[in-house]
């Protein structure tokens, strides 16, 4: 636990309070005129309290569907959400702008949101546009963090580029000429141009190949303590989690099952979801492989989510009546959170 | 009969030509599995390890062909039968599993009509032309193949559409396809990749299940170490094309001897080993257009010298039943003569 709340802060970085995010499906007018269908909504997020402290990196992991990337989005402010609130520092984002004070004394100023929240994203081959070339693509957070003089601007894309591991001869090639390891460091460099102070990492190395992952994942590593910079690492693959998290927060169809420190949460996971997850990654060593747990079915849809817990039907670890009626709180158990009625009689949060 | 090997490869090279010249996507692979028994060829994308099992299944696309070599099924060569002939052995004696289910089910027909298809096709419950209509015991068989791959209520599921099925139901769906006719040899492509972990972990029970007891012997094709590790006997790991290591699985994970294996290892973070470090390999999987005329992994190989680069080299036997193919092994004495074929 060497990096998390190193830097002694008290408040968190990102705060995120009871964060809702619904999408609502509208079938057409024909539709609800000749079938029974009606508006439906997708509960993607429902009812997120997280903090991210400066400097660390907060893993995040959980299967498809689980609301994992919808939550790094609105956590960016790509999507408004439904419902909860963000704060910078303690501070409320409001619309896309925050009050902060730069160095702590002097008067605070409206900063836009995302000159201090950054994103990169999954998919290197669709997150980059294929008629822009390097130049322009790392450029317009540039000119849009105030880097006005295009010779300044050049210097400094030069030096990014440099900086993620790419070479300065290829600041006018365009993204189809590079490899996908390749295409992953432009995104970080136009990322990186912000100098924002949070970066979300969205499934950044799982469209790479084994080998190229390891680069990458070292070059976020690097760069972290280079800019001084706090992750957001949304990822599936546990094993990377695992390697690069100070802590780790469990989702499962929208809520977040349990948090803690990663070697905790990896040595002795308390959630029956989290003990289920891990025990079914494949190992390459024998004597590292845990008794399996597979569980059955699958996850439920996000429209209409089981009531109370809503693991509930894939449980094997069941306490009663009370998980199909109630959703439980975080649970404090040890320096972990679980939110699971086998902990009940522990100090709850809320 | 009893020794002849279920499957053998013999210097099965498959080639696509392209405009920038030949690819050799699979070549001089050389292996044999016996019957029940599990192998995993392992490798990262473009290394041709698909292309193994189309090849296998003689399903490679023209203008690609398989330019040599032997596939020896049950002591036939799979290359000398007729178009016709091969259709009787794929679905029947040998089937195959994609990655991805959706992309591979029919969406115009029932799960339930698409598991029947193939039995139908091979005739497999027609008892001769004066026996009654097979229909009733051929959905019977579907029914039973469909509980056995864990599909729930498969009576009602028979009638249900593949958009209907969740991811790890569709690839249940392609298993049970698969497996009706009870074939000696499934191979799998990449089965679980599209699949979450805890699906990931069903599917595999499920095809452990079906190896144990059915004996069907399984080609399991993944990019993953860690899977190859915990569900197959041996391992081949594969690199532009070519196999650079083979052995059981515990010495191929205990005892790397290739340096692509050694470094395919180190660049996983590991659980439980968090203070290693990742070693990444350096540069890029390297352009089957254009491999040099020695060992495509010299430019990323930690352990390379200048006569790496030089010419064929062969597989190497490390011990018995292992084999690697790096000069490391005979202190970089390469000698004249040798082809990427030989195994010394």
């Amino acid at each position: 636990m060497s990096k998390s709340n190193a830097s002694g802060a008290d408040v968190p970085l990102i705060g995120a309070r009871n964060i809702r995010m619904h999408f609502y499906i509208r079938p057409s007018f024909l539709t609800r005129l000749l079938t029974s269908a009606r508006e439906q909504v997708v509960l993607a997020v429902d009812g997120v309290d997280l903090d991210v402290w400066p400097g660390e990196t907060l893993g995040l992991v959980g299967e498809s569907g689980c609301g994992k990337t919808t939550l790094g989005r609105v956590l960016t402010r790509l999507y408004e959400p439904t419902q909860g609130d963000i704060c910078y520092q303690g501070n409320p984002v409001t619309g896309d702008t925050v009050l902060v004070s730069p160095n702590g004394q002097d008067s605070s100023q409206h900063v836009k949101f995302y000159r201090l929240a950054q994103i990169i994203f999954q998919n290197p081959y669709s997150s980059l546009n294929p008629r822009k070339t390097v130049r322009e693509i790392v450029g317009t957070p540039l000119r849009q963090r105030g880097v006005s003089d295009p010779i300044q601007r050049e210097e400094e894309t030069v030096q990014l580029l440099r900086r993620v591991g790419l070479n300065e001869r290829h600041i006018d090639s365009y993204p189809h000429q590079f490899s996908g390891g390749q295409r992953q460091r432009i995104s970080i460099a136009r990322a990186l141009a912000m100098r924002p102070r949070f970066i979300v990492a969205d499934e950044p190395v799982s469209s790479l190949d084994v080998s190229i992952q390891a680069q990458v994942i070292n070059l976020l590593e690097e760069l972290q303590e280079e800019y001084h910079l706090t992750y957001l690492f949304i990822a599936h693959d546990l094993s990377v989690i695992y390697y690069i998290s100070n802590r780790v927060a469990v989702m499962y169809l929208g809520h977040i099952v349990e948090q803690g420190p990663t070697d905790h949460l990896f040595e002795s996971p308390r959630h029956p979801y989290t003990q289920a997850l891990l025990a079914a990654i494949p190992r390459v060593r024998k004597e590292a492989r845990r008794e399996r747990i597979i569980l059955p079915g699958g996850v439920p849809s996000p429209i209409d989510p089981p009531s109370g817990c809503p693991f509930h039907p894939r449980c094997f670890a069941k306490v009663g009546p009370i998980c199909i009626e109630k959703y439980p709180p975080f649970f404090q158990v040890e320096d972990q959170k679980v939110a699971c009625w086998i902990y009940e009689g522990h100090t709850s949060h809320g | 009969m009893e020794n002849t090997p279920l499957l053998e490869l013999r210097n099965l090279t498959t080639i696509y030509p392209t405009r920038r010249g030949l690819v050799r996507a699979v070549d001089d692979v050389t292996f044999s599995m016996a019957r029940g028994q599990i192998l995993g060829l392992v490798g990262e994308s473009g290394c041709g390890k698909s292309t193994v099992l189309l090849s296998i299944l003689r399903l490679i696309r023209r203008p690609g062909h398989i330019a040599q070599g032997e596939i020896r099924f049950r002591g036939r060569d799979l290359r000398d039968l007729s178009s016709n002939a091969m259709r009787t052995i794929r679905g029947k004696e040998i089937s195959m599993i994609f990655q991805d289910p959706l992309s591979t089910l029919n969406p115009a027909f029932t799960v339930g009509e698409q598991i029947h298809e193939s039995l139908r096709l091979h005739r497999v419950m027609d008892g001769g032309r004066l026996s009654v209509s097979p229909r009733a015991r051929e959905k019977e068989r579907v029914i039973q193949v469909m509980t056995e791959v864990g599909i729930p209520s498969p009576v009602d599921r028979y009638t249900a559409y593949p958009h209907q099925f969740s991811g790890g139901m569709q690839q249940r769906a392609l298993i049970a396809i698969a497996l009706v006719c009870e074939p000696a040899l499934l191979l799998a492509d990449e089965p679980t990749t599209a699949l979450d972990v805890t699906i990931q972990a069903q599917i595999l029970d499920l095809m452990r299940r079906i190896n144990r007891d059915h004996g069907t012997a399984i080609i399991l094709v993944t990019h993953d170490l860690g899977l190859a590790a915990e569900f197959c006997d041996t391992i081949a790991v594969m690199y532009a094309g070519r196999i650079v290591e083979q052995g059981p699985v515990d010495d191929v994970v205990d005892h790397p001897q290739h340096p692509y294996t050694q470094g395919l290892l180190n660049c996983r973070p590991r659980i439980s080993h968090r203070e290693l470090r990742v070693q990444p390999i350096p540069g890029n999987v390297p352009d089957l257009a254009d491999l040099p005329p020695g060992c495509a992994f010299a430019p990323r190989c930690p352990h390379h010298r200048a006569v790496c680069g030089g010419g064929p080299i062969p597989l190497i036997e490390t011990s018995p039943g292992n084999i690697s193919r790096c000069l490391l092994h005979v202190d970089y004495r390469r000698q004249e003569g040798w082809g990427w074929g030989d195994r010394v």
